[in-house]
């Protein structure tokens, strides 16, 4: 019956454990930190399970190009300031954007680069200029 | 005509004409019934699981084999829930990293 009982409390612990995993700026790793700094002002006030998806996000960052590193970094603040439903929203838009055929993808990658080569405001990478950057 | 046949008297009837019969005929009945009930016993065993087999399995006596069952139930459950629940974490992770790096401005995705 022991055995009965601890087998069911470690299933209920397995269950619940994913649930606990907030982390504290100061605890994160310097390769977390680096990966993550854009966000290290908001960071202890980011929702768990935000914090737990960056966390799994900035894992991937050093096998990224400089070029995606960069944008990356660029992008995170903005990305983390979104509300859940709209970080929902994009995802879905990127899945549904990601099923288009290459050809077309192609097509409005090359569209928006012209866009914001003629607007100048911010490079095709979608990074944006240290200017305006540096301005906010 | 009617007759009424009685079980009995024909059972009694087939066992005094089979007394009669000749060794050889009565070997060669003999084999020839056995191959049948063979036959018979293959498909017979094939359909038990298809049909009310299951019914055939045994309950849980004890409140311990319950209890056991219920567990190894909830395992299950938690188990398939846990690996629903990582799979979708993998997807929005892979999502997020590539709407993070696309070269496609985010905004493009944004409402």
């Amino acid at each position: 019956m022991k055995h009965v009982l601890t087998s069911g409390f470690f299933i209920v612990f397995l269950s619940v454990a994913p649930l606990c995993a907030a982390e504290q700026w100061q605890k994160l790793s310097p390769q977390q930190q680096q990966a993550l700094a854009p966000l290290a002002a908001e960071w202890n006030s980011l929702p768990e399970q935000q914090q737990k998806i960056l966390l799994a996000v900035a894992k991937r960052y050093p096998h990224l190009s400089p070029a995606a590193q960069q944008r990356m970094q660029h992008r995170l603040v903005l990305w983390s300031n979104l509300t859940p439903a709209q970080r929902k929203a994009a995802r879905e838009k990127y899945r549904a954007f990601s099923k288009v055929p290459e050809k077309e993808r192609e097509a409005v990658k090359q569209m928006v680069k012209k866009t914001q080569t003629a607007t100048s405001t911010s490079p095709a990478s979608g990074v944006p200029s240290t200017t305006a950057a540096s301005a906010r | 005509m009617t007759t009424k046949l009685d079980p009995k008297k024909i059972t009694q009837l087939l066992d005094q004409s089979t007394r009669q019969l000749d060794g050889e005929i009565l070997s060669a009945l003999q084999q020839s019934r056995a191959q049948a009930l063979q036959r018979q016993a293959t498909p017979a065993q094939a359909l038990r699981f298809a049909g009310n087999g299951w019914a055939h399995l045994p309950l849980p006596r004890s409140a311990r084999q319950w209890i056991t069952i219920g567990l190894l139930a909830l395992a299950l459950a938690s188990g398939a829930n846990l690996w629903w629940q990582h799979t979708r974490h993998q997807q929005i992770i892979d999502t997020d990293v590539d709407i993070l790096t696309d070269e496609l401005p985010i905004e493009l995705f944004v409402d």
